[in-house]
């Protein structure tokens, strides 16, 4: 019951509805980019048009993966706050947490329905997001192989190879995999309203936190502190686009953001249990 | 009373927010089937006593248990049996008012013990918001939420039901109709009720006992006939020689040059009429004047600040 | 109470499957006896980081370097940062007997040391900043095309120069067996994604996938090889089995930055 009260509630609050515009707009604005960067690499001599088998390297799944990674690295952390920010420190504020602290419901009810349901609308607008680059990314590009090279974005060591079908297998395990990544910047913001009382400050403080950690987990000269920033392993669903995935290593980099993820959950478990509602 | 007709006590109750005390040593017990008024001024301790009574707040000091239970430590089994409506009344602005009661009332309970639509609708209209069901909280007046907050408190049926400023923002009728609903869940259901309130002279109709707190103190606590029997006075008119009445009694109060006052029950008329015989003197008028609630807090309230200035 | 124990127990078990995990991934290279192997190859960059820019090989870190080369019991070393020919000299004599060749030009030379066998065609190369050497090295009836190579620490522009000039040079040889070996300069780690070190990070990627494009990079997702966390030392190969390979840690001393690295490899 809890858990479809909270359901209810996200989805009459608007923030599903805001967040899939944010993510179609922000598609849109990674596109146009694409585009005018083609055409001026080209002297205007882009075509983008659909095809499902788009030979050129920049195709519709080059475009998605391309979205993706930007979309995990700085959209998706950003509603991750805000979500953990609304769920705790927003009804406390609204003083709603009342309403449901004076029903025959334990803390530990409200605190993991809370997350179940963040958690699980994290992982939906994952999903939404990668089907709708890939879409995308067919309709106005047109699908192919995907090719990977080492460069800006390290996806790779070396030149990698994906045919459509591997390439699309392995963005189904980057949803997972991303999905995992992003619960630690969920459960440092659920750690930090359930300090901050405040949504506003709460949601601003995680946001803050996570872009300096993640700046400092980018920045070489903080490369002892690294291993201590969960930052510095959420690209870690990058390794499923490889032609021989390294099953190890990603289970590796996977427990050390889960190992974050649950210190948070305890700590923020541990205060909303034993703090008082002044 | 017996011991198993006191659903609530609490002992010697502290509370302390930083280096501001809250609470100082506040007594009280809530008996089975009463209503039990909680009346002070802003800041005076009110919301926090409600709060350590709902579990949200542990006290610095002292014990304060709700059916046997911790309030606190054991919340999920005390609310089983206790409903609360806070003020200002905290609901879910996004929801329409049917979501926010049927999430509500059903929230923490086994499915057989849900409470029916029939019996939310019924709730809903005894509160006069079943034509507003499907309205959305956000645009509900102050008067409207109110409404709101006590029908999911009705739901599923309380064993004490603890409300919070309840008459505020509601028109004279609805006051009315308030009252009236308190006093069936009483007389009817048997709900026991706390009441926190500014508005004595509502809390004077209905309520059993009061329990005044100012600053964090009790500064009175018991039945309301009794305090306002304690209280009330008589209003004595005489002619005559006058300056032998301070002698006759100690304790009168000078209301005027023929009048003077004494507490209630000092002295019967017969007996007052033979003892200023006595002295010649001849009474004219004799009254016994009521007192109202809110004098008596009053009069409580400057007999405190007396007693503890000496 | 009993929720907060079971998230602490998974943080726990978390932390701790990738910290045991990750010894197991990260596959530095261990010594054994019980390795069996055609030919053990080692690349070491001997300089120090310490002056303004660094210097070549102390002489007081050569026994340390001798002994680790005894211990590690290697076919052939590659080793970057010599101060001269007489430093060759010197190693060589603590080795009882090994023979060597060195690069001319600078006071930075790289030389290739090898026990077994012996050597034909050996010539020095020379190219920016300084000579490669590259030889023939006859051993177990078979020929093996070896490239020693230092590549320009602060010039990206020069280290794809360098490093391409090599690749073709050994790449043209017609021999079946190739190792190039050296420290190469270029980091393409994967989170690094701003390398503060490169002046170009792209043209570093484009002058790895060139070599990698005909050789086998043998120690690939090993580890660091250099301070503070550079992969910078590279044994490239083509016609061998990669056996085991990877760098040692806690050998380099004083203010060495550099790691061995060393390969076990098989003829195919």
């Amino acid at each position: 019951m809890i858990c479809k009260f909270e359901y209810h509630k996200l989805k009459r609050s608007h923030r599903p509805f805001y967040s899939m515009l944010s993510i179609i707009l922000y598609l849109f604005f990674i596109l146009f980019g694409f585009y005018t960067y083609a055409q001026t690499q080209t002297g205007g001599q882009v075509n983008f048009r659909y095809t499902f088998e788009n030979r050129s390297y920049f195709n519709g799944l080059t475009f998605a993966l391309y979205a993706f990674y930007f979309a995990v690295m700085m959209v998706l952390p950003i509603f991750a706050a805000t979500e953990g920010g609304a769920q705790v420190a927003g009804e406390t504020h609204n003083r709603t947490l009342y309403l449901m602290l004076a029903r025959p419901l334990s803390r530990s009810q409200i605190f993991f329905s809370k997350l179940f349901v963040s958690f699980s609308y994290l992982f939906f607008l994952v999903g939404y997001l990668l089907a709708f680059a890939l879409l995308t990314g067919l309709v106005f590009v047109g699908w192919g192989t995907l090719n990977l090279y080492p460069g800006v974005l390290q996806m790779s060591h070396v030149h990698q190879s994906l045919s459509q079908s591997e390439a699309l297998n392995s963005f189904a395990c980057a949803w997972v995999l991303a999905s995992v990544a992003l619960s630690a910047p969920l459960a440092l913001s659920f750690l930090l309203s359930t300090w901050i009382r405040n949504p506003l400050n709460a949601v601003s403080t995680s946001i803050a936190l996570y872009l300096i950690l993640y700046v400092m987990s980018e920045i070489h000269f903080f490369v002892k502190l690294r291993p201590y920033f969960f930052t510095s392993y959420m690209g870690f669903w990058r390794e499923a686009f490889r032609e021989e995935i390294l099953w190890g290593q990603i289970f590796q980099d996977g427990a050390k953001i889960l190992a974050f993820t649950f210190v948070f959950l305890a700590l923020a478990y541990r205060r909303f249990r034993l703090r008082e509602e002044i | 009373m017996e011991s198993t007709d006191i659903l609530v006590t609490a002992k010697k109750i502290h509370h302390v927010y930083g280096k501001r005390q809250a609470l100082a040593g506040v007594d009280f017990d809530i008996y089975k089937g009463e209503i039990l008024a909680l009346v002070g001024a802003n800041g005076a301790g009110k919301s926090t006593l409600l709060k350590i009574l709902a579990g949200f707040l542990r006290p610095t000091q002292g014990k304060i248990t709700v059916f046997d239970c911790n309030p606190y430590s054991q919340r999920e089994i005390v609310m089983r049996k206790v409903r609360f409506a806070f003020a200002p009344p905290p609901l879910y602005d996004n929801l329409t008012a049917w979501d926010n009661i049927q999430f509500l009332v059903r929230l923490g309970l086994p499915k057989q013990e849900h409470p029916s639509c029939e019996d939310m609708l019924k709730v809903l209209k005894l509160v006069g918001l079943r034509d507003r069901l499907d309205d959305r909280v956000s645009g509900f007046s102050f008067g409207m939420r109110q409404r709101l907050i006590l029908a999911q408190a009705l739901l599923p049926m309380p064993k004490l039901l603890v409300l919070d400023e309840p008459t505020d923002g509601l028109d004279p009728l609805a006051i009315r109709e308030l009252r009236d609903l308190l006093c069936r869940l009483r007389d009817e259901h048997g709900v026991t009720i706390l009441l926190s309130s500014h508005l004595l002279s509502e809390i004077e109709k209905i309520a059993d006992r009061v329990l005044f707190i100012h600053e964090g103190k009790t500064i009175f606590y018991g039945e309301i006939t009794k305090l306002m029997k304690k209280k009330s006075t008589l209003e004595i008119k005489i002619e005559g020689d006058t300056t032998s009445i301070a002698q006759m009694f100690p304790q009168m109060e000078i209301a005027s040059s023929d009048t003077f006052l004494l507490p209630a029950e000092t002295i019967s008329l017969e007996e007052m009429r033979v003892k200023l015989q006595e002295y010649n003197i001849k009474l004219c008028e004799f009254h016994h004047r009521k007192i109202s609630l809110e004098d008596a807090f009053l009069k409580e309230l400057r007999a405190m600040s007396q007693k503890e200035k000496t | 109470m009993k929720a907060e124990i079971v998230l602490w127990s998974l943080a726990i078990f978390m932390g701790f499957y990738s910290y045991t995990s990750s010894q197991i991934t990260e596959k530095h290279y261990r010594f054994s006896k019980m390795n069996k192997q055609d030919l053990r190859v080692i690349t070491w960059n001997v300089g120090g980081s310490s002056g303004e820019k660094g210097n070549a090989l102390r002489y007081e870190f050569i026994p340390r370097i001798v002994n680790t080369i005894k211990s590690l019991q290697p076919d052939i070393i590659f080793l970057q940062e010599l101060v001269g020919r007489h430093q060759a000299e010197s190693i060589s004599y603590q080795l009882r007997g090994w023979r060597f060749i060195v690069a001319k030009g600078s006071n930075r030379q790289t030389a290739i040391f090898f026990k077994n066998g012996f050597i034909r065609n050996a010539q020095s190369i020379p190219a920016e900043p300084r000579h490669f050497v590259i030889c023939d090295y006859y051993h177990k009836k078979r020929v093996v095309s070896l490239l020693g190579l230092h590549a320009s620490a602060y010039s990206a522009k020069r280290r794809n120069t360098v490093i391409g000039y090599a690749t073709d040079t050994l790449r043209q040889k017609k021999t079946k067996y190739k190792i190039l070996a050296g420290d190469l300069n270029v980091d393409i780690g994967l989170d690094k994604r701003h390398d503060l070190f490169s002046d170009n990070e792209q043209l570093d990627v484009e002058t790895y996938n060139y070599a990698a494009k005909f050789f086998k990079d043998t120690t690939l997702l090993t580890g660091n090889t250099a301070e503070p966390d550079r992969r910078l030392d590279y044994i490239f190969a083509s016609g061998f089995v990669v056996k085991r390979g990877g760098p040692i840690l806690n050998v380099k001393t004083g203010d060495m930055d550099h790691h061995p690295v060393v390969v076990d490899l098989n003829f195919e």
